[in-house]
């Protein structure tokens, strides 16, 4: 699951980190002594990393078709997570270092108690990491791992949760739920004292859901959890007849989470049918490449992020032309791919390098204004 | 015969049509390497790396301990060897953006800072922008020469060149602050063409890195070793004089030797790829030589490939250059090669030679400042 998120790092004010700062640049020419030292740590063990903390994959479990789950054990520095927030996995592909936005679909009393944590990956059509890793993940690899982020987290006091889940969306729900299980398997929690919880989760067929038998089991095993599956190819899309049958309790806090349009009809149903609720959602977004042949001249929107501004950009022409045509004077040289003067960061969308064909990943990267087109609508750092 | 070129006279571009078909078959040679980058490549340069990290610690620490000449020499080697693997190897070829697509901050383009004087953004401007897309052009290209120099007939002469050999001894022992200096362009501000005040923003940056690399050998590490100060200060002093001489012989290897080219600055007006290509094979020399001596030239001795693809992994020359030798012969363009001293003894003879007043050409010495 890849959800969008903006990250905002605080202003250094400390002064003893800048002077840590500095006395690294002056000694090692890094920002920090653990870049200087990281290539020799990682040669002794690969997890020892002093810049990134970082996992070991310990078990790959197919779950569904074209859905994998990594069990993996980070190391102990890593700072633990709330259930329903993701990570940034970072995975190295041919020498090629590729991060994605996943989900943890295990519980954090198992992180507590076991050093373990796990996410769940459904394969996206001609994505070039959940592709790599349905098809060459083995147990032993090592990836890195960001600290956990994100507000998909348990409520706190409500009377009744209600959760609606599409797909891989269920990853962040099946954490709340094994939470909650663990901590009434721990005696944290009383049995009693479980608010009552309802789950209706669409997938397209039966066979698609995942983490089916474990959710069966929990409906079995514990009053307090109601367990709805919807196979759409049979029953039917989201409607608000179902919706206002299956949602007998009225939750007052719900949680959705899916695909862009399942989420947008599930909240509009939601109003109607139960008002009062509280709803949280998680973003999911898989940008698809724009179709249609090079020659055709597409319009795309470009918002730089630095100076506010978007404009409207053709696919056709370069984006430093088209950055300076909005105004901007960005850093250039060379204007012809050589000199790398004019890199800069792309925050989101695909672009693509006129010299080399290639088209990029949706995701944050440096890319060289002057040979790039775009091919989607793109977020600039500029 | 005249072996070094003049402007004018034996400048002969080939055909538009020869030039299209170099563009196209050296593009496809690019396209081929590129599409094959991968594991191998982040394995060399993060073990590259390794052996820099490794002879850098080793050499600090002799330095350091050292009670008797031998250790002591070692450990200046070794320091000077690590200060020459990672400016030449490392730092060079990332930020060219080789290792770019690997996507790992600490080997990116536009973040790397590397061990010498030479503020990382100034290399940047004047390096990868002025001395790679004006290569050998006179007039444009700062490097040739380094506007101490005159190492061709299209340039004055004037008195003050007939000492240019020292000059280029003086440059070669203190090469990273003539490098470090470069973006001052101070023969721009002698014919004031340019003013100091312009030049604010780049003599802060250059005075922090500066202060930084001073620090770091002079202070930080001689006080370390208490009454042994001036023992490490002086190690450290001769390590990097060491690389401040390999650095500047492997660069004037790379440009000034005898069949290097020069060219008028009118070339670069509507310059086609093939030309340009054409013009980055001319201007450069490759020297030849062991495994070692390519590591530590930074993979420099293949000039010629690194002028071509400046992008692309420097360890990826040795395995270009036989196609490249293969593609200028079948386009009728010479290859310079040599062994590396028979090259060099070129560059020196260059520096000699064009010290002397010509024969012919007009004296400026009374019209230039």
């Amino acid at each position: 699951m890849a959800s969008i998120h903006s990250s905002s790092t605080q202003p250094k004010t400390d002064w003893l980190q800048a002077a840590g700062k500095w006395l690294s640049q002056a000694l090692f020419n890094t920002d920090t002594a653990a870049d200087y030292f990281d290539v020799l740590a990682e040669s002794v063990d690969p997890l020892w990393s002093l810049s990134e903390t970082r996992a070991k994959v310990i078990e790959v479990i197919q779950e569904a078709p074209g859905v994998v789950t990594l069990v993996l054990k980070p190391v102990a520095r890593w700072t633990g997570f709330e259930a329903g927030q993701f990570v940034q996995l970072g995975i190295e592909i041919n020498g090629s270092r590729m991060t994605r936005t996943f989900s943890l679909s295990s519980a954090p009393c198992l992180w507590k108690s076991q050093g373990i944590v796990s996410v769940t990956l459904k394969r996206i059509p001609e994505g070039k990491v959940t592709g790599w890793i349905h098809e060459n993940i083995r147990t032993g690899q090592i990836v890195s791992l960001s600290s956990a982020q994100g507000e998909f987290t348990p409520p706190v006091n409500a009377k009744s949760i209600g959760y609606l889940a599409a797909g891989s969306g269920i990853t962040p729900i099946m954490s709340h739920l094994r939470e909650y299980v663990a901590s009434i398997e721990s005696g944290a929690t009383e049995q009693t004292s479980m608010v009552p919880v309802t789950l209706v989760f669409y997938a397209n067929r039966e066979e698609d859901f995942i983490f089916s038998r474990d959710l069966s089991l929990f409906a079995r095993q514990y009053d307090w959890f109601t367990l709805h599956l919807i196979a759409t190819e049979e029953q039917g899309q989201i409607s608000l007849s179902q919706l206002q049958k299956l949602l007998i309790d009225t939750p007052e806090q719900v949680y959705v989470c899916g695909p862009g349009g399942f989420r947008e009809s599930a909240i509009s149903l939601l109003q109607k049918v139960c008002p009062n609720a509280t709803i949280h959602q998680e973003a999911f977004s898989l940008s698809p490449i724009a179709m249609g042949s090079s020659e055709d001249a597409q319009e795309h929107q470009m918002y730089l992020t630095k100076s506010n501004r978007q404009v409207v950009v053709s696919s056709q022409m370069n984006l430093l032309d088209q950055v300076e045509a909005a105004g901007l004077s960005p850093v250039s040289g060379c204007r012809m791919g050589i000199c790398y003067t004019c890199k800069c960061q792309k925050k989101s969308g695909r672009v693509k390098n006129v010299l080399t064909g290639e088209i990029s990943d949706a995701g944050e990267e440096t890319i060289q204004l002057c040979v790039s087109v775009p091919v989607s609508d793109v977020e600039l750092g500029l | 015969m005249n072996a070094y070129t003049n402007l004018s006279a034996s400048y002969d571009t080939p055909s538009e049509k020869t030039l299209e078909s170099l563009a196209c078959e050296l593009d496809s040679l690019k396209a081929q390497v590129h599409a094959d980058l991968g594991e191998r490549d982040a394995r060399y340069i993060r073990n590259i790396i390794k052996l820099q990290r490794t002879l850098e610690i080793a050499g600090r620490g002799l330095i350091h301990f050292s009670f008797t000449p031998i250790p002591f020499a070692l450990g200046v080697m070794s320091l000077g060897v690590a200060k020459i693997i990672e400016n030449m190897e490392i730092g060079h070829n990332v930020m060219h953006g080789q290792y770019d697509w690997m996507n790992d901050p600490k080997l990116h383009s536009t973040t790397y800072e590397w061990d010498t004087a030479c503020d990382a953004d100034s290399w940047r401007r004047t390096h990868n922008y002025e001395h790679h897309t004006y290569t050998n052009v006179i007039g444009k290209d700062r490097d040739y020469g380094y506007a101490v120099l005159r190492l061709s007939d299209d340039e004055p002469w004037h008195p003050m060149r007939r000492f240019q050999f020292g000059y280029y001894v003086a440059l070669s022992v203190f090469f990273q602050w003539g490098v470090a200096l470069h973006e001052l362009e101070t023969e721009k501000l002698q014919r004031r063409e340019i003013t100091l005040a312009s030049k604010k923003p780049f003599l802060k940056a250059f005075a922090k890195k500066g202060f930084k690399q001073i620090f770091k050998d002079y202070v930080f590490f001689p006080l370390l070793a208490g009454p042994f100060f001036l023992k490490v200060a002086a190690g450290n002093m001769i390590a990097n004089l060491i690389r401040n001489l390999w650095a500047s012989t492997v660069i004037f290897c790379g440009h000034f030797t005898e069949g290097a080219k020069t060219f008028p600055a009118s070339v670069c007006e509507n310059e086609s790829k093939g030309h340009w290509y054409y013009r980055q094979l001319l201007g450069s020399g490759n020297f030849e030589g062991g495994r070692a001596l390519h590591i530590l030239s930074g993979h420099l001795s293949y000039q010629i490939e690194h002028h071509l693809f400046p992008d692309i992994p420097a360890h990826r020359y040795a395995e270009m250059s036989p196609r490249v030798r293969e593609i200028c012969e079948a386009h009728g363009l010479p290859y310079n090669t040599g062994s590396f001293w028979s090259q060099y003894k070129t560059v020196l003879k260059r520096i000699i030679r064009f010290a002397r007043k010509p024969a012919t050409a007009p004296d400026l010495s009374m019209t230039t400042a």
